[in-house]
């Protein structure tokens, strides 16, 4: 009978235990507010108020856009009207980091695109139509691929061409660059094409260009949000582009750049820049290089905001702007059908000369 | 008796002194006190003697629940259905319990009223090769933490079968989800004082319960931007670089265990565990978060 009575106080005492906790989740974690179009509209604002960190060097009203879009918000209106609706307070940003996400698997990803005018109409670019890998490394013999986003072959006379998609695992690169750097060395020029860096992680993108630096040199001073004011911000962090490998590259070096280079392409670019020894060709960045996670909505939309200020020497901003590149060149999609990477030969020809 | 009300009343005074704004949490943790004292109170005492040395090694299997809301990055409440595997060892002495634990659980992850969420991408390339891509936005966590422990018994004799004894942990803590989505993670590594109580109601069986809360942490939580960068830190250099030591204030995470053991014969044993962990984090935005589990383990003694 004892033992009986123990089993079933110990079976009450469990049981009564989880039970009692899972029925008073909402006393210990809180709860969601109703997932009505009116609350993710507000979400997605104080969102962007909160975090947002480029209201003051845009130059933007963010509570005049809310009183401008409010007006067209209410409970009834359907998923495609308010993704319409947020998508379009995004474009007033001209931020290309920013993407909304709806997860109801029949609305797009729209992303904040680069944005451009054309023949007097605002569009975002959604298609790159200058770059294309495997016509670039048509040029090239014995291209190799050394980790998920760096790849490089010979190209003519003595260059090389390097290829960087992205810049994330950085262990990886260091252990990479390292092998590779020799090979570098003994090339009369290199080439290093971004045309297709569309991110990763800045200070894997600041190693890479210390691989290329002659000495060391302030490139970029960044602060992110740290509170609910627009003027909240840390303390400005200073980031320095220096020689990292044994042996860094100094000859003779061309950066191809494209509206598709952007976040941590972009200040892989702005280090790489600092240098004389290096030139930039091709068209302007995205404008696009702050920090930017996702945050979400009570729909369960996700949606990514920019966090910070990234500021080149001198303070200059270019979000939203992009850099501009030492020498203009395009190549079409015409020329990409063709084969011919037009970029890519007018820097080759540049080291030529 | 006296010893039970000194303990039961010890352990309300921790209670109150949690300070807790919610009259309702109050009394479900008042509620879970008296059960656990009742629980013991009911049963017999057995004059048998402890081992005056003891070491027990053991594995524990089993399944649990984690819930939170991390507000510096969602409003959204997240939860896990994660399996749990424990490594745990135990000795113990006339006077002192050392204790040491390995803990892991892996599950996935997902906002908990919107659990099948489908992202659908359409990408296009420049010679007009259109493709549209669906695929579940999901999500996954792994929570780990190690701790060592040392208590004094403070309330048994050779001959008792009822123990009490306080003492310290020592224990680091790391929430470690992953998806599309940065909230809910921290690392703690915190100093706890802890009660534990053991009563052998019969040669084979023995319940525990243990009662734990963290004065001082040094806890890791991502800033209020969310994100890691910064220059030369590698990504978990980045995560650590924010770290600051914290107090109940800006970190309570009171703990409360609950223990059913089985002893098979003198070398074998098995159990069940039941934990409760509650975590409030203050800092940089709040983060509530709830984690339950149920163990049952396989020990042996020597």
């Amino acid at each position: 009978m004892k033992r009986k009575n123990f089993m079933c106080s110990l079976a009450f005492a469990f049981v009564s235990s989880a039970f009692i906790m899972a029925s008073c989740e909402e006393e210990l974690i809180g709860s969601e507010k109703a997932n009505t179009p009116t609350n993710n509209f507000e979400q997605f604002w104080a969102t962007f108020d909160e975090h947002y960190g480029m209201f003051e060097v845009k130059n933007i009203d963010w509570k005049a856009i809310h009183d401008q879009f409010k007006p067209r918000v209410n409970d009834q209106m359907t998923d495609e009207t308010l993704y319409t609706l947020l998508s379009e307070m995004i474009v007033v940003l001209n931020d290309n980091h920013l993407n909304l996400y709806p997860t109801n698997g029949e609305l797009p990803v729209f992303p904040g695109g680069v944005l451009s005018y054309r023949n007097g109409e605002l569009k975002i670019l959604k298609v790159q139509e200058d770059y294309d890998l495997e016509v670039a490394k048509s040029y090239t013999e014995a291209y190799t691929q050394v980790t998920e986003n760096i790849g490089y072959g010979k190209l003519p006379d003595n260059l090389i061409y390097l290829n960087v998609k992205g810049t994330d695992g950085m262990k990886e690169i260091e252990k990479q660059m390292e092998k590779m750097m020799p090979t570098l060395a003994g090339a009369r020029g290199v080439i290093i094409d971004i045309r297709g860096f569309y991110g990763g992680y800045d200070p894997a993108s600041q190693y890479l260009a210390g691989c290329f630096a002659q000495s060391k040199k302030l490139y970029m001073t960044t602060k992110k949000r740290n509170g609910p004011a627009h003027t909240d911000f840390t303390e400005p962090a200073a980031w320095y582009v220096e020689p990292k490998t044994s042996k860094s590259y100094t000859k003779p070096v061309i950066v191809l750049s494209s509206r598709f280079t952007q976040s941590a392409g972009e200040t892989f670019e702005l280090a790489l820049r600092q240098f004389d020894h290096v030139k930039v060709v091709g068209d302007t960045t995205a404008g696009s290089f702050s920090d930017n996670p996702n945050f979400e909505l009570y729909n369960g939309w996700m949606f990514s905001v920019s966090v910070g200020d990234y500021r080149a020497p001198g303070d200059i901003s270019y979000e939203g702007y992009g850099m501009p590149p030492d020498v203009f060149s395009k190549t079409t999609k015409e020329d990409l059908l063709a084969g011919k990477d037009v970029t890519l030969e007018k820097a080759i020809g540049m080291l030529h000369k | 008796m006296d010893l039970w009300t000194t303990s039961a009343s010890n352990f309300l005074n921790r209670i109150r002194s949690l300070q807790l704004k919610s009259e309702k949490m109050k009394l479900i943790l008042t509620l879970v006190a008296f059960l656990i004292t009742g629980l013991a109170l009911a049963q017999d005492y057995e004059n048998r003697p402890w081992m005056s040395l003891e070491n027990r090694i053991g594995l524990a299997f089993g399944i649990g629940s984690v819930t939170y809301l991390d507000k510096n990055s969602s409003p959204l409440i997240y939860q896990s259905r994660p399996k749990n595997v424990r490594l745990f060892y135990n000795l113990e002495s006339n006077t002192f319990l050392f204790s040491f634990d390995l803990d892991v659980k892996l599950g996935n992850n997902f906002p908990k009223y919107h659990k099948d969420r489908t992202l659908y991408f359409q990408e296009e390339d420049y010679k007009g090769n259109q493709e549209d891509k669906k695929f579940p936005a999901g999500g996954s966590l792994m929570a780990g933490r190690i701790s060592v422990g040392a208590y004094y018994k403070i309330a048994s004799t050779q001959e008792s079968t009822f123990k009490v004894a306080v003492g310290g942990r020592i224990m680091n803590e790391l929430f470690y989800p992953q998806g599309w989505n940065t909230g809910g993670m921290f690392n703690s590594l915190s100093l706890s004082p802890e009660a534990v109580t053991q009563h052998r109601i019969n040669e084979h069986h023995q319940v525990t319960a243990a009662l734990r809360i963290p004065l001082i942490a040094l806890l890791s939580r991502l800033p209020y931007d969310n994100t890691v960068s910064a220059p030369v830190k590698k990504q978990v250099e980045g995560f650590f670089h924010h770290s600051g030591w914290t107090g109940p204030s800006k970190f309570l995470a009171p703990a409360l265990a609950l223990g059913y053991n089985y002893q098979i014969n003198t070398r074998w044993g098995a159990g069940l565990n039941y934990e409760l962990n509650w975590y409030n984090i203050q800092t940089p935005q709040p983060m509530k978060a709830q984690s339950q589990s149920l163990l049952a383990n396989f020990h042996h003694q020597f």
